[in-house]
């Protein structure tokens, strides 16, 4: 905005949604009826409408890029956290976690791959399930839960068939379970990440 | 706390018990060599545990020796005769033990345990100077599991955290540079199980003496009836725990005295929760 959108509506920039939006009703109301007056009093009047709509209408738009940007940094965070998983860096990812202002639905997803790969299974499937609860259409948040109740947590499957790696064949390099994508220590993630494959196969043998 | 990782006896033949106790006897030898008779009494299955796995994951070949010893005196019994590792592996059981009574002591204040204590201190003070590094770990992860079980911790993982840690610094600093992931975390979640099943199968007792139990303190119950209420979940942590066990023991490939750790891992501490979350559930 290149002019002050705020002070046409007579606000700061610290005003809230709601105070924005009182302010506009109240002044398009008095201007509404004021600009039926006679002569200079109702052009100006009408000119004053003209002008706190393209304001309303300026902050509002203005407040919805701010929100987009959040959005995007939030997502960058935790893009960025994920990475510091990853790279077993867990005590640092939990830092940035702690630091985050917001606790929605993927900061508990975050969360609890962070626990996950500090073996605290407990913690790790209490964050999912509040990340389901909080968003219960989300199918990523649905399917990781599904797979740490059902797989991890079998008491069926055969334990000499669970594994990340692959069995070394003549000594050779260890590859990747699965489809061949995920690494041995990666492929801890997939549970929850969904990054790669069927990692059913992962956690249930076939590797 | 231990005592709980063994072998299933019943299920492995003459041949393969045979090798687990000649491991159990060059850890005695090692014992007696370093640290006189008095500590051999004390050597548990668990660390017994840990020095088949280790040879294992460093792929060592043992010589085995017929030899008779005070409590067979007559018949000579196949000895593995010490290596380096068992001469370390018989410090840290030194290390391990005094500090697991030393908790107890805290834990209890009884005499028996501190006359124990008192008995232990020469071999201790000896052990600690050959293992510093070992020594001080465990102290600071002992220290770490009292002051949480005296904040009346809930959190099942944290707690267990601190053994769990204790057990895989354990394994890091035994094996030093020949140490990888995979067995850090099978170790970790060794520990892990050790604590649990420990505190699982004591709930009973726990309740009575009024001493901290965590999943006591977790759940909030005074009984071990209410406590099989939330048994879907302690269900979940004990097979998600002994899961990753499997997962990162196969991840190892390892191809020496798999006969013994197969049967440990895969049969042993599996029917072991079994049969405990089974006595839980019939409250």
């Amino acid at each position: 905005m290149d002019y002050n959108a705020y002070e046409i509506l007579g606000l700061t920039t610290s005003a809230t949604r709601n105070e924005i939006d009182e302010r506009y009703k109240e002044l398009r109301d008095k201007y509404q009826r004021a600009r039926f007056a006679l002569g200079e009093e109702g052009e100006e009047a009408s000119e004053k409408l003209q002008q706190i709509e393209v304001a309303y209408r300026d902050i509002l738009a203005s407040l919805e890029e701010e929100n987009q940007a959040q959005t995007f940094k939030e997502d960058d965070s935790y893009t960025a956290i994920q990475q510091l998983i990853t790279e077993g860096k867990l005590d640092e990812a939990q830092t940035k976690l702690d630091d985050m202002v917001s606790r929605d639905a993927e900061w508990h997803y975050v969360q609890s791959i962070l626990f996950y790969k500090r073996n605290w299974f407990l913690e790790s499937k209490k964050q999912l399930e509040l990340a389901c609860q909080m968003e219960p259409d989300n199918s990523r948040y649905k399917q990781s839960l599904d797979k740490l109740t059902k797989i991890l947590a079998s008491n069926t499957i055969s334990p000499d068939q669970l594994r990340t790696t692959s069995r070394p064949m003549d000594d050779g390099p260890r590859v990747g379970a699965g489809n061949g994508t995920c690494t041995g220590s990666s492929c801890m993630d997939c549970l929850l990440c969904n990054t790669c494959c069927n990692c059913m196969s992962c956690m249930g043998g076939g590797c | 706390m231990f005592g709980y990782l063994d072998i299933e006896k019943g299920t492995l033949n003459d041949g393969q018990r045979g090798l687990w106790q000649t491991f159990m006897c060059g850890l005695c030898f090692s014992t007696k060599k370093l640290y006189g008779n008095y500590p051999r009494m004390f050597i548990t299955n668990d660390v017994n545990f840990f020095n088949v796995l280790f040879h294992s994951v460093l792929n060592l070949d043992v010589k085995i020796d017929n030899r008779r010893c005070f409590s067979h005196p007559v018949k000579k019994r196949s000895v593995l005769n010490p290596t380096e590792l068992t001469d370390k592996l018989a410090a840290a059981n030194i290390l391990l033990t005094y500090w697991n009574i030393y908790d107890d002591v805290l834990d209890d204040n009884s005499t028996k345990k501190k006359a124990a204590l008192k008995l232990f201190k020469q071999s201790y003070l000896k052990a600690k100077e050959q293992f510093e590094e070992l020594d001080g770990v465990l102290s600071k992860r002992y220290a770490e599991l009292q002051s949480l079980e005296k904040s009346d911790c809930t959190s099942i993982d944290k707690v267990a955290h601190s053994f769990a840690a204790l057990s895989q610094d354990f394994c890091r600093i035994v094996l030093a540079d020949k140490t990888n992931g995979y067995v850090e975390t099978l170790c970790y979640n060794v520990g892990k199980w050790i604590y649990l099943i420990d505190a699982l199968d004591d709930v009973k007792k726990d309740i009575k003496k009024r001493g901290y139990n965590v999943f006591v303190k977790s759940y909030n119950v005074t009984s071990d009836k209410e406590l099989a209420q939330y048994i879907d979940e302690i269900e979940f942590e004990m097979y998600s725990v002994l899961n990753r066990i499997a997962q990162a023991y196969n991840d190892l490939n390892l191809t020496k005295y798999t006969c013994i750790l197969d049967n440990a891992l895969y049969e042993s501490i599996r029917n072991k929760t079994r049969l405990t979350i089974d006595k839980l559930k019939q409250n």
